[in-house]
C-alpha cells in the first residue's frame, strides 16, 4: 500500500504504456471479465427487490422484469411483520456473537498449545482428529445428534436412567439448544480455525523466541509478548471476515439439527432458516430478493462499520 | 539446512514446557481429539449395525447384531450414487482449477 502511494507522483508525470502494462492487462483481463459477468452484472438483479415480479408466458427474464410494476418498499414489509422478528434477529445476532468470540478466542489459544506438545507426533494425530467434525456435513450431524439425544433410543437418556435420573424430552426442552448448538458449532470450527492459526505460529520467526530465551524470558514471557502480539493481526482479520456473515446463518445447524422442532423454534430459529420457512415454497422470487438484499447490505455495513473502529484502533490490521 | 535444524532442536530443549504440563496438555489434546473422532466411529457403527437391533435397544456402540443392509441398500441404487459422486468431483476439481487461475493471476497484477 506505501510502496504504491510513493509511486504516484512520478507515475502521474508520464503516463506511458508500457509492455510490462500490456502483459500486466492481459493477466488481468480473464478474473476482470470474470468480475463483470458473476458479480456486478447481477448486481442489477437488486431490482426485483423493489418490483412485483410477474411471470409472462413467451417473454424473456429481462423483458418479464422491465414489465413487472415497482412496489415500492413492500417487498421488505414481510420481514418486520412476523411477530417473531425480535426473537429472529436476537438469535441470529446472539448466535453469531458468541460463534465469532469463541472461534476466535478457542482456536487461538490451542493452537498455541498445541505447538508446546514436546511430542511432534502426538500434535499431529490430535490435531488431525480435531479437523474431522469439518468435513462431516451438517446433515450427518443431525443423524448423529439425533442417536445421542433421541427420547427413546438416544445414548443420552440411557446414560442418565442408568445414573437413575429422568429421561429428558431434548427435542421438546429448549433451554439446552443453545448450549447443544454453541457447541456443535465450536466442535465442528475448531480444526479448521487452528490450521489458521498454526499457520501463522509457524510462521513466526524462532530467532524472537531464542533471543527472549537468552533475555531469561518464560514461557508465558514469550506467549504474552511475542505469540500473541504476532497473533493478533491474524486473529483481527478472521474476526472481521466473520462479522461481515453476522446477518446470516448457518443453515445446516439451523435447520438440519434441530430436525424442524416446532417447540425450539424460539431458540434456533435465525434469519436464514424463517426465510426459508417462509418463503421457501413460493414461486415469488420479489420476496426472497427483498431478504437477500436486507442480508448483504446490513452485513457490509457491519463490516465496514468494524474495520473502521479496527482502523481507529490499529490502523495495520484492518483490511480495508 | 541440517545444521541450522540441529541448532534449533538444541535451542528447543530449553525452551520445552515442564514435564508436568506437558502431561496435562497431552491429556487435554487426547480428550478433544476423542470428542471429535468418536462421533465418526460412532456413526461407522450405526451403519453396520442391524436396524430391529437400534429399535430394541437403541443406538449403541456395541450392537446386538450386525447387519451390512444399509450398504446393500447403497449398492442397489448405485447408478445414483456414482451420478451424484461423480457430479461433485467435476464441480470441485473445475472449480479449484478456475478459481486458482483466476485469482492467482489477479494477484499477481494486484
Amino acid at each position: 500500500m506505501t510502496m504504491r502511494k510513493a509511486k504516484e507522483p512520478s507515475m502521474k508525470v508520464k503516463r506511458k504504456f508500457r509492455r510490462s502494462d500490456l502483459e500486466l492487462t492481459i493477466l488481468a483481463t480473464p478474473t476482470f471479465i470474470w468480475y463483470i459477468l458473476f458479480c456486478f452484472l447481477p448486481m442489477f438483479g437488486i431490482v426485483i427487490a423493489f418490483k412485483s415480479f410477474k411471470f409472462q408466458a413467451g417473454h424473456g427474464f429481462i423483458y418479464n422484469l422491465f414489465n413487472s410494476e415497482w412496489s415500492g418498499l413492500r417487498n421488505f414489509e414481510f420481514l418486520f411483520k412476523s411477530n417473531d422478528v425480535w426473537i429472529i434477529l436476537r438469535n441470529t445476532l446472539g448466535y453469531n456473537f458468541l460463534f465469532i468470540i469463541i472461534n476466535v478466542l478457542i482456536p487461538a489459544t490451542l493452537a498455541v498449545l498445541v505447538n508446546q506438545l514436546r511430542s511432534k507426533r502426538v500434535a499431529k494425530i490430535t490435531q488431525t482428529a480435531m479437523f474431522m467434525p469439518y468435513f462431516m456435513s451438517w446433515v450427518v450431524v443431525t443423524f448423529f445428534v439425533f442417536s445421542f439425544l433421541s427420547y427413546d433410543v438416544g445414548l443420552a437418556n440411557r446414560i442418565l436412567n442408568n445414573m437413575g435420573m429422568e429421561s429428558i424430552q431434548w427435542y421438546l426442552e429448549s433451554k439446552y439448544w443453545p448450549y447443544i448448538l454453541i457447541f456443535l458449532n465450536t466442535w465442528k470450527n475448531l480444526g479448521y480455525s487452528m490450521v489458521v492459526y498454526l499457520a501463522s505460529i509457524t510462521s513466526i520467526d524462532t530467532s524472537l523466541y531464542e533471543a527472549a530465551l537468552i533475555d531469561g524470558a518464560t514461557k508465558r514471557q514469550q506467549m504474552r509478548y511475542i505469540t500473541f502480539p504476532l497473533l493478533r493481526s491474524t486473529m483481527i482479520m478472521m474476526f472481521l471476515l466473520n462479522i461481515g456473515r453476522i446477518f446470516y446463518s448457518d443453515f445446516g445447524l439451523f435447520y438440519q439439527v434441530p430436525r424442524g422442532s416446532a417447540s425450539l423454534y424460539n431458540v434456533t430459529e435465525t434469519l436464514d432458516v424463517y426465510i426459508y420457512r417462509a418463503l421457501g415454497n413460493t414461486t415469488n422470487i420479489s420476496l426472497p430478493s427483498a431478504a437477500a438484499f436486507i442480508q448483504s447490505v446490513a452485513g457490509c455495513l457491519t463490516i465496514l462499520l468494524c474495520n473502521w473502529i479496527v482502523k481507529k484502533v490499529d490502523e495495520e490490521s484492518a483490511i480495508i | 539446512m541440517a545444521k541450522k535444524k540441529e541448532s534449533i532442536d538444541g535451542l528447543e530443549k530449553f525452551n520445552r514446557v515442564s514435564p508436568g504440563a506437558n502431561v496435562i496438555l497431552v491429556i487435554l489434546f487426547v480428550l478433544l481429539a476423542l470428542v471429535c473422532v468418536i462421533p465418526l466411529i460412532f456413526i461407522i457403527i450405526i451403519s453396520i449395525s442391524s436396524e430391529q437391533s437400534i429399535a430394541r435397544n437403541g443406538f449403541s456402540f456395541i450392537p446386538e447384531k450386525f447387519s451390512l443392509d444399509a450398504y446393500e441398500y447403497l449398492w442397489s441404487n448405485r447408478n445414483m450414487v456414482f451420478d451424484a459422486l461423480r457430479v461433485s468431483v467435476i464441480v470441485t476439481v473445475a472449480g479449484t482449477i478456475l478459481g486458482l487461475f483466476l485469482v492467482t493471476s489477479m494477484g499477481y497484477v494486484l
